[in-house]
């Protein structure tokens, strides 16, 4: 084993008196990549900006260092040295990850401007270089271009090429993949592991443990600022020793059967179905025929979004509609809601046609359908209590019925308690919850769930998911769930529709799409999606 | 480009002829004869056939929807008419006065930006009580009426320190007191825009993907922050010029220092419809182009503008 590249040893890291990081030791050693995994709050994150001095809080350890550098000891000077020429750090999301007024070029000649002492115009050979190494094609005009013009792929790549451009023997990448389709993610870890084979040590911040099972060589596991598990990615993975551990890893949904509960809280070892799988045989309660809409653009010929949708969703079943980012699936969704007027097709609710009818119709009818987003903060009004937010959402006749309220409340499993209180003032899952209590409220037949747990935690997902099936279970509710993960989807769906380009490619009964594929696409999508491999539920 | 241009351009005539419609319409509310006012102000004792042949001499004894066509049409030849209280061309005086307005305006807007680029900066950066003081000043700034401000900085400056004019005098010193009467409320209404969009820039990710780059914090202000920031100031730069020229009626007068401003008093003073036109037709047009110039900044300085 080489010297290690970079010692932390017992790392603490307190904001004005709160200690968020506690007694935190690892390694890095060149050409090794350490995957920290932690939920949000977990300390993984300030963790990775204690080592470029960007933390804002206090930072205290035993011992600090990068290479030749004590990084407990670095002025400002050393810092900026340091920063950009040693360790390279890729965050999340390029489009606000780089300055969206700045050609993407100009912020990897920043890296050369700051560390190497080439000329101008030699700086502008090397940036067309290294966007050429990251796999950019066209990278001179690439350059050039904002990184709100280039694609979701594109532009994380011109983000990767500013951080390594002074070639950093550290690069720290926190939740690289995160904003990304499947096929997109699993090309920026093919370059992740490229510089890694190169000899770059890699630092990798992710809360997503199947891809840190297809990058990282080992894992520390974090929770509330402490590591509670660490070990080499077999070890953790496949033999995990903690608690915690164990429960993050039941709780990620791919490969585990529809049905069976996910989160830590559920009988561990139960086989209790949550769900009654009815697939096919329930009457059909939403049906959309020939479903086409298409999207005026400036200077360009009408974008077609949605071409020829058709779909069903049976009572008690769950259809998952799988697709990359502009595929259509929220076009398709909100046609069915009546929320967009199709150019063409049907939506029939329940027997009766729901598209093509003046609102006033629609209007009482709109309570059989209900929606749930990912992003619930944004969807409820702040200023409203939790109390107001469902009491608006009751039929009328059961607004000033106290008990209604406490009723769907407990269905979701939020104490009564939170009635008085604001979203903001909600956790994340508590959000999502109230977000279901009120799509419940009117006591709908189908519920449209659009990315409903994208911007949850893997455990509070797990638990939303338990919930989801459960009401499916006691109401017989239909469910369109929307997602892009396609763990989540096999394992909430009994049939999935995978779209492309406005187009259904395939459809069929969930466990057939996943195992033999029929479409090339389907099949470039499952073989790009990274997999959590387990032996056993443990 | 071309047609953003166009459009512009045309958006701009539009916004003239409704401002001169209204002028016109809006003066033949107000309640009294101008031709009395061009026969020396209320007070005059003109004869009825004096008066009579003023009328017809100037047209005001034709239908109003003729009148109106008629004056917009000299309106579009560029012949604002001559001024009723001083007997010129109400061009030319225009033109005389214009530039020193106009020299007023343009250095108000400049150190206006100045100090608001300073003070938000010095409130995003400086250590706690520094940040409520640079506040504290905003939120003074922006509250202070011109006239008030104009007293207390001559009875400072010039009356216990003697250093400057108490009027507006020729070269730059006389220029230094009106300046910064028009500048600092100005200062204190975009350094608080300024602050906001400043701190939202510094807290964004591409700022951090910056310092993690191993950018000076100046450089960081410098190359990325201040950008940001700066966007909502230039769109309001506009609209701050446009309240510059009304306040310029203020300050002139409290300067007496020649101008379109106190020009504008004297004419609304003695009735006198054609200056009053004139000067109003005047201030609009600097004030379309100065919204086209800034729009044309905003979109340098926001490249994502032009695909919209």
């Amino acid at each position: 084993m080489t010297a290690p590249l970079l010692t932390v040893d017992r790392l603490s890291v307190a904001f004005s008196g709160v200690t968020v990081v506690r007694d935190v030791s690892f390694e890095v050693s060149p050409g090794e990549c350490l995957a920290i995994v932690g939920e949000s709050g977990s300390g993984k994150s300030v963790t990775a900006r204690s080592l470029l001095g960007l933390t804002g809080g206090r930072v205290s350890a035993e011992g600090l260092r990068l290479g030749e550098h004590d990084l407990l000891s670095a002025g400002p000077k050393q810092w900026r040295s340091i920063r950009g020429g040693e360790v390279g750090l890729v965050l999340q999301d390029a489009l606000v990850s780089l300055d969206p007024l700045r050609p993407v070029g100009r912020e990897i000649d920043d890296t050369l401007r700051l560390h190497t002492s080439l000329s101008p115009a030699e700086r502008r050979d090397r940036v067309i270089e290294v966007l050429e190494s990251v796999g950019m094609p066209d990278a001179a005009s690439r350059a050039l271009q904002r990184a709100g013009e280039l694609s979701g792929g594109l532009r994380q790549r011109a983000l990767i090429a500013s951080a390594i451009a002074a070639s950093p023997h550290l690069i720290i990448a926190d939740e690289p993949t995160t904003a990304l389709d499947a096929t997109v993610q699993s090309q920026v870890l093919r370059l992740l592991a490229q510089l890694r084979a190169d000899g770059t040590a890699l630092l990798l911040i992710s809360h997503d443990l199947a891809v840190v099972r297809e990058v990282a060589d080992r894992i520390v596991v974090m929770r509330d600022g402490e590591i509670v598990e660490a070990g080499s990615v077999g070890e953790v993975l496949d033999a995990p020793r903690h608690e915690y551990t164990r429960a993050l890893i039941r709780s990620v949904p791919s490969g585990v059967p529809r049905g069976m509960p996910l989160a830590a809280s559920a009988d561990a070892g139960s086989t209790r179905n949550t769900a009654p799988p009815a697939p096919s045989t329930g009457p059909i309660v939403l049906e959309a025929r020939g479903l086409s809409k298409s999207f005026p653009r400036r200077h360009q010929a009408p974008l077609l979004a949605v071409d020829d949708v058709s779909i069903s969703l049976r009572r008690g079943s769950t259809l998952g509609l799988v697709g990359e980012s502009g595929s259509g699936k929220t076009t398709v969704a909100r046609m069915l809601l009546g929320l967009v007027t199709p150019d063409d097709g049907t939506v029939d609710l329940d027997g009766a046609r729901f598209s093509d009818i003046p609102e006033r119709q629609r209007r009482r009818r709109r309570r059989m359908l209900g929606a749930i987003y990912q992003d619930p903060l944004s969807s409820f009004d702040p200023r409203h209590t939790v109390q107001r937010i469902l009491r608006d959402a009751l039929d009328p006749k059961e607004a000033n019925a106290p008990r209604r309220l406490t009723e769907l409340l407990d269905s979701v499993g939020l104490p009564s308690s939170v009635l008085a209180r604001r979203p903001l003032h909600l956790s994340g899952g508590q959000r999502q919850r109230v977000a279901i209590a009120r799509a419940l409220a009117p006591r709908p037949e189908v519920l449209v769930c659009d990315e409903p747990v994208s911007a949850l935690d893997v455990s509070v997902q797990a638990q939303v998911l338990d919930l989801l099936d459960e009401l499916q279970g006691e109401h017989g509710l239909a469910y369109l769930f929307i997602s892009h993960d396609l763990g989540v989807v096999q394992h909430m769906s009994d049939r999935i529709a995978v779209m492309r380009a406005g187009t259904i490619v395939e459809e069929g009964d969930a466990t057939t799409v996943f195992t033999s594929p029929q479409h090339e696409y389907t099949r470039q999508l499952v073989a790009s999606t990274p997999r959590l491999e387990r032996n056993q539920r443990s | 480009m071309l047609r953003w241009v166009a459009a512009k351009v045309a958006g701009g005539a539009f916004v003239l002829w409704a401002i001169a419609t209204l002028i016109f319409f809006g003066l033949r509310l107000i309640p009294g004869d101008p031709a009395q006012a061009l026969l020396g102000g209320p007070g005059s004792q003109a004869s009825e056939e004096a008066l009579a042949l003023v009328r017809r001499e100037h047209g005001l004894d034709l239908p109003l929807a003729e009148q109106y066509l008629l004056a917009m049409g000299r309106l579009a030849t560029g012949d604002l008419g001559t001024s009723y209280s001083l007997r010129q061309d109400v061009l030319t005086l225009i033109g005389e006065q214009f530039w020193g307005t106009l020299l007023l305006t343009v250095l108000s807007l400049a150190t206006a930006w100045a100090i608001a680029l300073l003070l938000a900066t010095w409130a995003t950066r400086g250590s706690r009580s520094g940040r409520a003081v640079a506040s504290g000043l905003e939120v003074v700034a922006s509250a202070v009426p011109h006239f008030w401000l104009a007293s207390m900085l001559i009875l400072l400056f010039s009356s216990l320190l003697g250093l400057l004019p108490p009027v507006s005098v020729e070269g730059p010193s006389g220029l230094v007191l009106p300046v910064l009467t028009l500048a600092l409320p100005l200062a204190g209404f975009l350094a608080q825009v300024m602050r906001e969009s400043l701190a939202d820039a510094l807290e964004s990710p591409f700022v951090l993907s910056a310092r993690a780059r191993g950018e000076s914090e100046t450089g960081v202000r410098w190359r990325h922050a201040i950008r940001h920031a700066s966007l909502p100031a230039i769109s309001l730069s506009g609209w701050a010029f446009g309240s510059l020229i009304s306040g310029a009626v203020v300050v002139e007068t409290v300067f007496a220092r020649p101008g379109l401003g106190r020009s504008l008093l004297n004419a609304v003073t003695a009735r006198d419809i054609p200056m009053v036109t004139g000067i109003a037709l005047v201030s609009a047009l600097a004030f379309v182009l100065v919204t086209i110039a800034t729009d044309a900044i905003d979109r340098v300085a926001d490249p994502r503008l032009r695909r919209a």
